[in-house]
């Protein structure tokens, strides 16, 4: 028996080592899968990286208010439910704004002219405040005047004029000092009365008349209601100025209420819980029943018309296409339907949606509001469900798929939404948001385009006050 | 090799995305080559599969690492071989080296005899002691020289020799009479 040498021994068992020949068990499967569901690698991995997503959405989100919030401090913030209400509101805001206010302005004007330079150019701003509320008693046809007390007006008018004295010292205040006399001028013109007679009797003191200037700052008269206002003072006779007032203050009213109407009062800081039918499909032309959707967001009104948003929406979507649609990696058809594709299947699956949101205001009236909105949102897939429908018998191929284990997709849809809002209570408001939501790429195992539409019904509740503060009309009260 | 890398890709990104049905179709696709390597490593099917499975475990938890524009199988074949010497080393701590009576067994020449087929092969190497079956596996098919064994195995260079040798040894003992039939005179 001859021996065989080594590189026999060697060349044998690499040959036979070159041409395996191993089936597959589905058994060896298993157990992998098994660990795989047990936390083994790539599920933990998508399932660590889905809450990370998660944790981000919600700290970005914290941190992204949070700084909001910090930058924009200085602006109101006024109960939403105030709005309802607003001459308390108004009232309260501008007494606390007066109590820092009120006190520097009232030392800075008790001042003499022996006091240094810094306190005067602060006595200037003063001055100019002050110019400014005679200019709203000019344009308000004496509305705040009336209130004076004679000692009160006496003071304030030596105060004015002490001021102005101020002013000439610096060249921008002088034209409102002058102003300020043809605005006083125009009050006695139009009255045919001393300031002295006009307010005798009346029971507010000076710091009402501080507080007048600060609504005064907001409220804008159009200049041709104003100018409207002016020429009816000029053309008619000295006596008829109370039908007269009424008129203008009729204007002023009228400009008033309209300017509240074009602001609605948005809440700075709101949450926004939503419910829809959601409509899916792998292609634009094609939608099965409704799935449905409901998410929280959290909304920070930026600026006038912005606000942006984040939250996070629980979809489950159903959707119908034909076999084609679907991508599932190569080899699926092969190994699992006899390499038929279906005629058709039936889909649905479990989202976590994750949207980042940046909404206009088209257009506001009263309670209504119109938005628009645009943004992108990122998938956590938790779980998909395909049926598989074939025109012919096939035989051993499998009816379907079934996974419950998590994918991610991050910022892979495009929202753009539009949508209607309506103050229903104070501090609540409820809308109407028609949205679409396109793919940017490719989701689940089967690798689907899955185009979603729909139209949320939203509750939006007000955490923090609106951040424009929309003075509305005081009414005069009896005279 | 080409076509089959661009087969791939597809399975290793939905991999990447830890999409189940992906990783399946890529462990199917691997499953023949990945068991004929690990076959030859392990003691038996079990552990065969078990070695493989390890293997895919550390593939799915580590593809973000590997550059999908170069080839997956040698890639594959190194973690492998790499899971196998680990359950080697595993072995070690666990179990006494056999003896090499166990290869002795008349029934089992007779079969080999027979006409041996790549499962009778198959069922040789498993016969072998693993610390002999482990260096002569790294050495005959996986190319590896004497000084990398000893690096891998954590063994003296001799020693990789010696076991080398061994295996040998003990193969050429049982299958003599296979080669006497076969290759007699070639």
């Amino acid at each position: 028996m001859p021996e065989p040498d080594n590189d026999r021994l060697e060349h044998f068992f690499r040959k036979a080592a070159s041409k395996p020949d191993v089936t597959f068990n589905e058994e060896d499967w298993k157990k992998l899968e098994a660990r795989l569901n047990a936390g083994g690698a790539g599920f933990v991995d998508a399932k660590k990286t889905g809450r990370k997503i998660t944790t981000a959405v919600v700290v970005g989100t914290i941190v992204l208010f949070s700084s909001l919030l910090w930058v924009n401090s200085p602006y109101d913030i006024v109960s939403f439910s105030d709005v309802e209400n607003p001459p308390p509101h108004v009232e309260t805001n501008i007494a606390a704004k007066d109590e820092e206010g009120q006190s520097r302005q009232e030392a800075g004007l008790i001042q003499s002219n022996d006091d240094n330079k810094s306190n005067d150019v602060n006595r200037n701003q003063e001055t100019e405040k002050i110019s400014e509320t005679k200019k709203t008693k000019s344009s308000t046809q004496g509305k705040v005047a009336e209130r004076y007390k004679p000692s009160e007006v006496a003071e304030s008018t030596d105060r004015i004029s002490e001021d102005s004295h101020l002013t000439e010292r610096t060249e921008p205040d002088q034209t409102i000092g002058q102003e300020d006399e043809s605005a006083t001028a125009d009050i006695d013109d139009r009255t045919g009365k001393s300031k002295v007679e006009k307010l005798a009797g009346e029971p507010e003191t000076f710091t009402d008349i501080e507080k007048e200037q600060i609504p005064r700052e907001l409220i804008q008269i159009s200049p041709a209601v104003a100018e409207k206002i002016k020429q009816k003072a000029v053309v008619e006779l000295p006596g008829a100025e109370e039908e007269e007032t009424r008129e203008a203050e009729a204007l002023v009213s009228e400009e008033h209420a309209s300017d509240h109407k074009k602001h609605v009062a948005t809440p700075r800081l709101s949450l926004l819980l939503s419910f829809a039918p959601d409509f899916s499909s792998t292609t634009i032309s094609e939608y099965t029943d409704p799935g449905k959707a409901f998410g929280a967001m959290i909304h920070y009104h930026v600026m006038n018309r912005w606000s942006i948003s984040a939250g996070v929406i629980k979809n489950y979507k159903r959707y119908s296409s034909a076999g084609e649609d679907y991508s599932p990696p190569k080899g699926y058809w092969k190994y699992y339907t006899n390499g038929i594709i279906p005629n058709s299947i039936d889909g649905s699956c479990s989202i976590l949606e994750f949207p980042v949101m940046v909404q206009y205001t088209i257009a506001s009236s009263g309670k209504n509001r119109w938005l628009a909105g645009a943004g992108a949102s990122s998938y956590l897939m938790l779980n998909e469900s395909y049926k598989y429908y074939f025109e012919e018998p096939n035989p051993g191929a499998k009816e379907g798929w079934d996974s419950k284990h998590t994918s991610r997709f991050l910022f892979n849809m495009l929202n753009l939404s539009i949508g209607y809002e309506r103050q229903v209570v104070p501090g609540l408001m409820l809308g109407l948001e028609p949205y679409v939501k396109i793919p940017l790429e490719e989701i689940g195992w089967s690798n689907i385009k899955l185009f979603s539409t729909g139209a949320s019904i939203t509750l939006r509740y007000k955490i923090l006050g609106q951040q424009n503060v929309s003075i509305p009309n005081r009414s005069r009260g009896p005279d | 090799m080409e076509e089959q890398e661009e087969y791939i890709r597809p399975l290793l990104e939905g991999c990447l995305r830890a999409h189940r049905m992906s990783q399946k179709l890529l462990y199917q696709e691997y499953y023949n080559y990945g068991m004929s390597i690990s076959l030859r490593y392990a003691s038996n099917r079990d552990e065969a599969s078990e070695i493989l499975n390890d293997a895919f475990m550390k593939i799915f938890g580590n593809l973000k690492k590997f550059d999908l524009s170069k080839p997956f199988k040698p890639w594959f074949r190194k973690i492998l071989v790499n899971t196998a010497i680990n359950h080697y080393h595993k072995k070690q701590r666990e179990i006494q080296v056999e003896e090499m009576q166990n290869a002795k067994n008349e029934s089992d020449t007779e079969k080999i005899l027979s006409g041996i087929s790549y499962q009778e092969v198959i069922g040789l190497l498993q016969k072998l002691p693993p610390a002999y079956r482990t260096v002569f596996n790294l050495y005959v098919i996986e190319g590896y020289s004497h000084e990398e064994i000893a690096g891998m195995l954590n063994i003296a260079t001799g020693t990789s020799k010696s076991n080398l040798f061994k295996a040998k040894e003990q193969l050429k003992l049982i299958l003599s009479d296979f080669f006497e039939a076969d290759y007699a005179g070639t």
